[in-house]
């Protein structure tokens, strides 16, 4: 019976399939690349060659194919550092949207169910959360305790679930009060029971879009940290730290900072596109 | 006489609404002091408009929302006693809206075995046995068990809100307006299902509703309420022959039967919609009622005594005629 | 009487794929109420939605006839029908929660439909606006022009609905299913004020409801509707003292009327379930359901006369009556 109603409105979904399509691919074959970086990248993205130092990339004069991107200021494989670099993007990313969405599923889900002095609670802490500075508050953090994957991940998770907590006590306030809820209590459901099998897989599709908006955030405030030097520390290949390192170079090497920046664009951009083909491809067939 | 299958003493609930900052919220009272008992095998049927506090009610009496005060006793034991298991065992619910009362996310046997899971200590194999039986006895194919809620009629979801309410075998089943939603003739085999699944099962109903005619076809004992209170009580067939209090024969004025030729009732009620936050003083009826007088605005009436009484000062005066409008041409 | 309203084979269909009207004949004379009833998804609301042009795109209308006053309405463009709709023909829906803006108070609501068609002031408007509240039933109508709609009860809304709907003296009044949102008592008053307004100024109204109450105590006529077609039609006391079709046999049986049945005994019901008509459906689409059904009802069927005149679409032979159970009745001759 749901497949002539997928069938009537497949035209209209065009746009939301193409950008679903679009969005999956790119990211996709970004997370591919990532995964099968050892056996891509041929070179390994430590080895410094102080002899091969700022190669530029292929298509550029001066280039081989030794170093299909070329080599940055420290003779070592651009190729190689980008593909390992997509890693740490992405673990980033998915590590920080993880932690976020735990803790702001859990703070929205119990201010929404509960409401009273519980959501007054949540209510409180989001807003506080709202009021930091996420961005310098990341930088506090990081200059006092240190750099390093961890710290970051940690410090991301603990700074970015707002969004995650305020759809989900929205999205619960709006089917707490629905029959099902109430047949599964007088069921003689725990509490537990209903928040975990009534409430959450009814507003999962929600979170599931905020945390593909999530994954891009993270993945540009690390960017950015790495960039102002208080994110992944060197050697790492994280896509900032080599913009921040590259800049010195950027004026007649503008690869070695365009390259980075531009493969952030492009994964930036496809869970964009993800996100937004799932918002509209699931907002459609939700009645 | 064995002991009442579900009893209500002195219930209360209020609710605050309103009050921000400087303002005191207010109260709204929503069930008023409603006692009653319904006989083990009966069904009682509590009719009454919107705001009267129906719904409150049989939430309370589900254990769903906790009283302000006063006590609801479920086959002699204290309902507040009973830990979720055994309440889910001796009383359940059939909601009213069938589109929003079944987990979407989830398929129509996993709907239905819901309280068989909550209960624990089942097998999955007899889990899923007990599911199939209730879907047969409920009149569901087989198959169906494997499809989703969404892909069922009204109907079919009522029926399984229904299985799932029974698949525990309880004593009682709670039923809000669980027809309403529905159209007539589907209506007519939800009703009939349900009166057999009564005989079959021994159950005791708690069914409410605003329809009047399906209330007199179902219940053995109704209670009218209005406004937060049982305003009459008494056994069906008498409630209908004669109604004692003017609020339930301004209902039953208002019914509209499928009979051509008798016009538009005029139940006499005027215009002024009941406020369930600013109760009248006196008998809370007595700002619509055609037949109030000065008494009825200063002192409370009689507390109900039980069935076969009405709460008014005049329970036991003969009605004022209807008005009707002229036949039609 | 003339005919104000004459709707002959209306079809509406959907996207191709779902038949919601499948050759609806109806006409409406003036001064009348004519109801339309039938349950959910035999395209009442869809018949009523496209007498305005309500429906939107994806529908597609035809009809050999739609004509108000005798004008097509069909031939006439977008703009003379938006001068028409809320001008000589009101609507008024069920839901009153969601007809009503809640953005903008009850005065500038029932002003703008106004002043669009007629122009003036509106000061003017306001003040017609002021009477018309007075009219149908509304007390402090002065103050009410202020107020905001979720300031007002459901049986307050709904009167302020049907006092949009005559600011521009209709001559026809859709009302989809006015009532079935409010309590009971609220529901005689609202009907008891359709009947007087109709009367004082001699509306017409196109009632749609699945409530066969409302329908004896309120209609002249009644359309019966089932699957897309009208299966019976006719003066209301004729059809429900002698309904011939069997889905309205079986509609009436399965009412509950108090101190019809012995207590203990069940209600008359119609197994299975509403259908969904393909396109390309013919003959009565009631035939599956249908006790007495015979291979003749595959073929299309036009209205035919009952025993007492009034029209029903069916193969059984007029007056019959349910007899011995292996009685068979002789259909009726389907013209070629």
């Amino acid at each position: 019976m749901s497949a002539p109603i997928r069938r009537r409105l497949w035209p209209a979904l065009l746009p939301a399939r193409l950008e679903l399509l679009l969005g999956g691919l790119i990211v996709g074959g970004i997370a591919v690349l990532a995964l099968l970086a050892p056996q891509i990248a041929g070179h390994d993205p430590f080895a410094q060659d102080l002899t091969q130092r700022l190669v530029p990339p292929f298509w550029m004069e001066g280039g081989g194919t030794r170093h299909l991107l070329g080599t940055d200021q420290l003779g070592r494989d651009y190729l190689a550092r980008l593909l390992y670099g997509a890693r740490i993007s992405l673990l980033i990313g998915l590590g920080t949207t993880l932690a976020s969405g735990l803790i702001g599923t859990a703070l929205g889900v119990a201010g929404g169910f509960f409401g009273g002095r519980v959501d007054d609670a949540v209510l409180f802490l989001i807003t506080a959360r709202l009021s930091l500075p996420a961005v310098l508050v990341a930088l506090a953090v990081v200059g006092l305790v240190g750099s390093s994957l961890t710290v970051v991940v940690t410090t991301l998770g603990l700074l970015l679930w707002d969004r995650f907590a305020v759809v989900a006590r929205t999205t619960t306030m709006q089917i707490r009060h629905l029959d099902y809820v109430d047949a599964a209590r007088a069921a003689g459901c725990s509490t537990g029971w209903i928040l975990l099998r009534e409430i959450l897989p009814n507003i999962a599709e929600h979170l599931l879009v905020i945390a593909t908006l999530e994954v891009a955030l993270a993945i540009l405030l690390e960017a950015v940290l790495s960039f102002l030097g208080l994110g992944v520390p060197p050697p790492l290949p994280s896509w900032g730290l080599m913009i921040s390192e590259g800049k010195n170079f950027m004026f007649f090497s503008a690869w070695i900072i365009a390259i980075p920046g531009l493969a952030m664009m492009v994964l930036v951009l496809g869970i964009n596109l993800l996100g937004d083909g799932l918002r509209q491809a699931l907002g459609v067939e939700t009645r | 006489m064995s002991a009442p299958a579900v009893e209500i003493r002195n219930l209360c609930r209020q609710f605050r609404i309103g009050g921000g900052l400087g303002r005191a919220p207010r109260l709204l009272t929503a069930v008023d002091d409603v006692s009653l008992a319904v006989p083990d095998g009966g069904v009682l049927g509590i009719v009454g408009e919107s705001g009267c506090g129906k719904s409150t009610l049989a939430r309370i009496v589900m254990g769903l929302l906790a009283p302000s005060s006063g006590e609801v006793r479920v086959a002699g034991r204290s309902l507040a006693a009973l830990d979720r298991r055994e309440r889910a065992r001796l009383i359940q619910l059939v909601p009213q809206d069938p589109f929003s009362s079944l987990n979407p996310r989830r398929r129509v046997s996993d709907n239905i075995a819901l309280p068989l899971l909550a209960q624990g200590g089942m097998t999955k194999a007899e889990m899923a046995r007990r599911v199939a039986a209730m879907m047969a006895r409920v009149g569901l194919r087989p198959d169906m068990g494997q499809r989703y809620p969404a892909e069922l009629s009204g109907g079919q979801r009522q029926r399984v809100a229904i299985a799932r309410a029974l698949v525990l075998r309880p004593r009682i089943v709670v039923c809000d307006e669980p027809t309403s939603a529905l159209d007539v003739s589907v209506q007519a085999q939800i009703l009939n299902m349900l009166a057999e699944l009564r005989r079959e099962m021994g159950l005791t109903l708690l069914f409410i509703s605003h329809n009047l005619a399906v209330v007199e076809h179902v219940a053995t004992e109704v209670a009218v309420m209005y406004l937060g209170r049982v305003v009459e009580h008494a056994a069906a067939a008498r409630l209908f022959r004669e109604p004692r209090h003017p609020y339930t024969r301004a209902l039953l004025n208002s019914v509209l039967t499928p009979e051509p030729g008798l016009g538009i009732p005029d139940s006499g009620l005027g215009d002024i919609p009941p406020d369930p936050s600013n109760l009248p003083t006196g008998c809370r009826f007595n700002p619509r009622c055609r037949q109030a007088e000065a008494l009825c605005g200063t002192a409370a009436p009689p507390r109900l005594a039980g069935p076969g009484t009405a709460e008014c000062h005049f329970a036991e005066r003969p009605p004022a005629p209807p008005a009707l409008l002229p036949a039609e041409r | 009487m003339t005919a104000l309203l004459d709707i002959q084979g209306l079809r509406v269909s959907f996207g191709g794929q779902l038949a919601a009207v499948r050759g609806l004949s109806l006409t409406l004379r003036q001064g009348e109420t004519h109801c339309l009833v039938g349950e959910s998804g035999c395209g009442k609301s869809v018949t009523a939605l496209s007498i305005l042009r309500l429906l939107g795109r994806r529908a597609t209308i035809s009809a050999e006839r739609m004509a108000y006053r005798g004008q097509d309405l069909l031939r006439f463009s977008n703009r003379a029908m938006s001068r028409l709709a809320g001008d000589r023909i009101a609507m008024i829906f069920q839901e009153p929660m969601t007809s009503l803006n809640p953005a903008y108070t009850i005065g500038s609501q029932m002003a703008e439909g106004y002043l669009r068609h007629r122009g003036g002031r509106r000061a003017a408007a306001l003040e017609r606006a002021e009477a018309l509240l007075g009219r149908v039933g509304i007390t402090a109508p002065g103050l009410r022009l202020g107020q905001f709609p979720h300031q007002l009860s459901g049986g307050l809304r709904q009167r302020v609905m049907i006092a949009m709907a005559l600011m521009c003296e209709p001559d026809l009044l859709i009302a989809d299913e006015p009532t079935t949102a409010l309590d009971v008592t609220v529901q005689a008053q609202i009907l008891r004020l359709l009947a007087t307004l109709q009367q004082e100024m001699g509306l017409s109204i196109l009632l749609i409801t699945h409530d066969l109450g409302v329908v004896a105590r309120v209609a002249q006529r009644v359309s019966v509707m089932y699957a897309g077609e009208v299966v019976e039609s006719g003066e209301t006391a004729a059809v429900f003292a002698a309904p011939e079709h069997p889905y309205t046999r079986g509609l009436m049986d399965c009412i509950p009327v108090p101190g019809r049945l012995a207590p203990g005994e069940p209600l008359g019901s119609i197994p299975g379930t509403v259908p969904r008509i393909p396109p390309g459906f013919v003959g009565c689409g009631f035939r599956d359901r249908c006790a007495l059904a015979d291979p003749a009802c595959a073929a299309p069927l036009p209205l035919r006369p009952a025993a007492d005149g009034h029209l029903v679409r069916c193969t059984l032979p007029p007056g019959w009556r349910p007899g011995r159970p292996d009685e068979r009745p002789t259909r009726r001759e389907v013209p070629a």
